[in-house]
């Protein structure tokens, strides 16, 4: 348990962190999805909630509150689907046509 | 691109996006796992780092004010603590009762005070007459689950200083010299002169310093409002006639504020299994060390230290001296312990720089959280407003049904569900950590009321009925699972057991 | 049209299941009062019940004093009190008989605080205001209901043994922003429904975005299926301090009858707002298949019938709660229904108002009056439905 006390483990976090961004930027241009600056706030936001939601679970089950974590779960787990989703579509705006939403015109 | 890469392997590309995958989800469960040991790390339980201070973390100084948070109202003057102590007054109750109901009459100032206070006489009458028996036969019926945390609670207040044994104008002094060192007497002859200290505000460093190291969690140090001190001294304080006014010694010029936590896994398991002993053991030991030190320097000191050995109230100067704020229960909230502190205090005249009062937020949390007064089984904590108390607009408790309620339990009877429930007693995790900077921080009051609606929505808590014995209407419920080493069933055979063979 | 009469006869069987369950309920034996009062006069051993009052008396036959009952209701249904005074007209105890709180309302009012304040008092002198002796700011329905309780019991006490009236003072109607927000929700919505175009929809966004700030966040005070089941039981709350709760009740079922959609679903009802702005960040929503939208309606009814029949079977109206309206507006629920929130809300993502349409016991009461609308006049055109 040591280990999550370290300064180590907030490294190997930041990697993980670097190359998801890395895979996600790849997955973006092969799909020729635009990836102006705000997106990228978006996505830090989002998985700021989306950490803190999995961390709190966490926590609380570790503090041994589990009816917290499952009620926060899916308190934070709602918010966090919720803007996902929303998220998702705003980074989906400017995609390819191949992938584009067809009935976006009446 | 990607797709027409030829069977050989994998693009790099390819392996990029894979990889991101992988660390995504990597990352993810990294984070779990780290809530995870957050949650359960007992490092997070503040208390053990004492020695070196490491626990007083709580940047004060950003929340100094000038002024403490509670209001001056009215004239104010001094708490009678014969009457208006509940152990002081319980405890000349019962010894003047059996002459009453045989037709005798209280003596002053008794007399007066439930001439003006009729609810507290009814309170009183009820807990001779029916709550104390009650409790005796319920200890027998019910007691044996809690055989070892009665049994912890007494290793914890074995260890006690030598009670005060002179009023402050010989106890409080240094001893004259006679067995050289040994007495605590640096001079050659007579009594020890004090020594000239070079600074106060060094003074107040190294007094902190030596609280830490004699263990206190934290330390506060502020000039001593003379309201706070009882109007007349309590009985074996080492004063001879205790109907007489105390009259407040000059040398009672600071007070340093010293107090620890009570172990946290059997507060939260509260009222049945929790003791107040180990922090009172705590306290008082630290605050006997501290005086014996100041009086090693020539300086007078007097220790007023729980259970119920003060001539002071306690919470108000932990208030002046910047420990925290006074709560809705009637404890002082700090920001690193939460009302989890059994604090203790040395009065003494040798100069040193006093700390200010400070404000972080905990008056309009109170205000609108109500956590522990709807958490009250006994409805001694209002869910109302602030009222005017001897000149001073603060919360007040019923202290008469909370004696009532934890004079009513089993095991070290006793009762610390306010503490246990109230949303500032939490561990030193990121997560309370990140919810106490916010409340102290946001000016609005929105993230106070959001929280309070979080906590109460998710938390869980019995219905506090259910807190009461069987024989009175309950389940004997705790607040949380006591620990694994006061489960008295798991290692000792009860008859119950014995029953079963 | 078969169909259409099926349906109809398996309404009618559920309609009169639920009141012969009701009658069930309703019929059993009266609590019993003897053990309350005798812990209120620890030396009764014999009672004689005279016009609505007990005469108490000890064992030499010598008066004691008198105990009688009160009973409002709360927010779960009535609760029973008795109280005792004696012959001097003190207050000798008064107790709980019955209540149907859920045990976080009695939690929260400290009901025993209460009962116990004024023991002692002459019977004169009783402060009824149960926010102002408990300290309670902002007094529920439960709250008040329980100092009109012990009101009524004094008041039967005092008229029978002292011959004296208890003034009961008149409470005004309480008639404020929600009950104005309620009123107007339902003239816009009567008066717009019939328009066409961006107009009505604009209109519809408004008047949903104000239910939900409203009924919602603000009072959290939707139509819940414990609150009709707690009416139809007979535990009307006060109509002065509830007049938002008759209005929306009143809306719902005089527009059910009216419209083809009622105009609380479509205008007021915070929660299916919720869902819909779920809904647009969700984007295009999913429709359902007709057959899965009619088994699920068939599965909400024998829920909504089965929750109905227990409520009254035991009148305890609170126990038809199963909607997780209030933990999404004020965090109050049990973890199932922090479930079915969660699990409602990532439906609404892809699902158009996923709870109005497959799980909203409101649509099973709309539909039955709809099939009750269609038996009385006749089917109306398909054209005039839409």
């Amino acid at each position: 348990m040591q280990i999550f006390n370290s300064g180590l483990f907030w490294f190997v976090e930041g990697v993980l962190c670097c190359v998801t961004l890395l895979g996600l930027k790849a997955w973006a241009q092969d799909r020729s999805i635009p990836t102006p600056w705000w997106k990228w706030v978006v996505l830090v936001l989002w998985v700021s909630l989306a950490g803190f939601t999995i961390a709190f679970v966490g926590t609380s089950f570790g503090e041994g509150e589990s009816t917290a974590a499952i009620r926060g779960g899916m308190l934070f787990g709602i918010l966090a689907v919720l803007s996902g989703v929303g998220a998702w579509r705003l980074w989906m705006i400017g995609a390819g046509s191949s992938n584009q939403v067809t009935d976006a015109k009446p | 691109m990607s797709e027409n890469q030829p069977e050989s392997g994998v693009s790099r590309r390819q392996f990029l996006k894979g990889a991101g995958v992988v660390s995504g989800i990597a990352g993810g469960a990294g984070l779990g796992l780290f809530g995870y040991a957050a949650g359960r790390d007992p490092h997070t339980y503040l208390g053990w780092q004492n020695e070196q201070g490491a626990s007083q973390t709580f940047y004060r100084k950003r929340y100094e004010v000038e002024e403490p948070t509670y209001e001056v109202v009215g004239p104010t003057s001094r708490p009678d603590a014969r009457v208006e102590n509940i152990f002081a007054r319980r405890g000349s109750f019962r010894i003047q009762y059996t002459r009453v109901k045989e037709g005798g009459e209280f003596e002053e100032p008794l007399k007066s005070y439930y001439d003006n206070h009729p609810q507290d006489l009814e309170l009183d009458i009820i807990n001779q007459e029916e709550i104390m028996p009650r409790m005796m036969q319920d200890q027998a019926t019910y007691g044996d689950q809690f055989l070892l945390a009665v049994a912890w609670s007494s290793a914890m207040g074995a260890v006690s200083p030598l009670p005060i044994s002179g009023p402050p104008q010989e106890a409080d002094f240094p001893r004259p010299r006679g067995g050289g060192m040994m007495a605590g007497g640096m001079g050659m002859g007579g009594a020890p002169q004090p020594l000239r200290l070079k600074d106060p505000a060094k003074t107040a460093l190294l007094i902190k310093k030596l609280a830490h190291e004699f263990g206190s969690t934290l330390v506060g140090i502020t000039e001593l409002n003379p309201d706070w001190v009882y109007g007349y001294p309590l009985r074996g304080r080492g004063f001879e006639n205790v109907d007489e006014p105390l009259e407040i010694p000059a040398h009672w010029k600071y007070a340093i504020v010293v107090g620890t936590p009570m172990s946290w896994d059997p507060m939260y398991a509260n009222p049945n299994y929790g003791t107040s002993n180990d922090a009172y053991s705590r306290s008082r030991i630290i605050a006997a060390r501290l005086a014996a030190f100041i009086k090693a320097l020539g300086y007078p000191a007097r220790t007023h230290t729980p259970g119920n050995s003060y001539d002071l109230m306690v919470p108000p100067i932990a208030v002046d001296a910047g420990l925290g704020e006074h709560g809705r229960h009637g404890i002082v909230i700090t920001p690193e312990l939460g009302s989890n502190i059994r604090p203790a205090i040395v009065t003494t005249n040798m100069p040193m720089a006093t700390d200010k009062p400070i404000d972080f937020g905990v008056q309009d949390f109170c205000r609108h959280c109500k956590v522990c007064a709807e958490n009250c089984p006994s409805g001694a904590i209002t869910l109302g407003d602030k009222v005017e108390v001897r000149g001073y607009r603060r919360f007040k408790v019923d202290t008469a049904k909370c004696n009532n309620f934890w004079t009513s339990n089993l095991g070290n009877i006793g009762c610390r569900l306010c503490v246990s429930v109230c949303p500032y007693t939490r561990k030193a995790n990121w997560l309370h950590r990140t919810a106490l900077k916010l409340t102290a921080n946001d000016p609005t009051g929105l993230s106070e009321r959001t929280l309070t609606a979080l906590q109460k929505g998710m938390y869980d808590a019995p219905d506090p009925q259910t807190y009461y014995m069987p024989s009175l209407g309950g389940e004997n419920s705790s607040y949380r699972e006591p620990p694994w080493w006061l489960k008295t069933e798991d290692f000792i055979e009860l008859e119950a057991d014995h029953a079963d063979l | 049209m078969r169909s259409h009469r099926r349906a109809l006869f398996a309404y009618s069987l559920g309609v009169i299941a639920l009141i012969i369950a009701l009658w069930y309920g309703r019929t059993r034996t009266a609590p019993d009062l003897a053990v309350p009062i005798a812990e209120i006069f620890p030396q009764a051993t014999a009672f004689r019940f005279e016009r609505g009052v007990f005469h108490v008396y000890d064992d030499r036959e010598s008066l004691l004093g008198w105990a009688g009952s009160g009973s409002e209701s709360g927010y779960g249904g009535p609760m029973l009190l008795v109280v005792g005074i004696d012959t001097l007209g003190r207050v000798a105890g008064s107790r709980v008989v019955e209540q149907r709180e859920t045990p976080i309302f009695w939690r929260m009012v400290k009901a025993r605080d209460f009962l116990t304040s004024f023991v002692g008092d002459h019977f004169d002198q009783i402060n009824y205001d149960y926010g102002a002796v408990v300290g309670l700011t902002g007094a529920t329905i439960s709250a008040t209901a329980i100092g009109a309780s012990v009101r009524s019991a004094v008041a039967d006490l005092a008229s029978e043994a002292f011959d004296v009236t208890v003034p009961v003072p008149a409470r005004p109607f309480e008639f404020g922003l929600l009950e104005i927000t309620v009123l107007l929700l339902f003239i816009v919505g009567a008066v717009t429904q019939r328009a066409r175009g961006p107009v009505r929809r604009r209109v519809r966004w408004a008047c949903q975005i104000t239910g939900l700030l409203v009924l919602g966040f603000w009072r959290d005070s939707p139509i819940t299926l414990a609150k009709i089941t707690a009416l139809l039981s007979g535990y009307f709350p006060d109509p002065r301090t509830q007049v938002a709760l008759y209005l929306l009740i009143a809306g719902f079922v005089l527009t059910s009858f009216h419209c083809s959609r009622n105009l609380y679903c479509l205008y007021a009802c915070p929660f299916g707002t919720a869902q819909r702005c779920v809904g647009v960040i969700g984007g295009k929503g999913l429709k359902l298949p007709i057959w899965f939208v009619r088994w699920m309606e068939r599965i909400r009814n024998v829920a909504v019938f089965a929750a109905m029949f227990m409520a009254f079977l035991t009148l305890k109206p609170v126990l038809a709660s199963y909607e997780p309206f209030a933990v999404l507006f004020s965090l109050n629920g049990t973890t199932l229904q922090w479930l079915l929130l969660f699990i409602v809300l990532v439906m609404s993502l892809g699902i158009s108002t996923p709870w109005c349409n497959l799980f909203c016991p409101m649509r099973t009461i709309e539909l039955l009056f709809q099939n009750l609308r269609r038996t009385l006049r006749g089917p109306r055109t398909a054209s005039a439905n839409e």
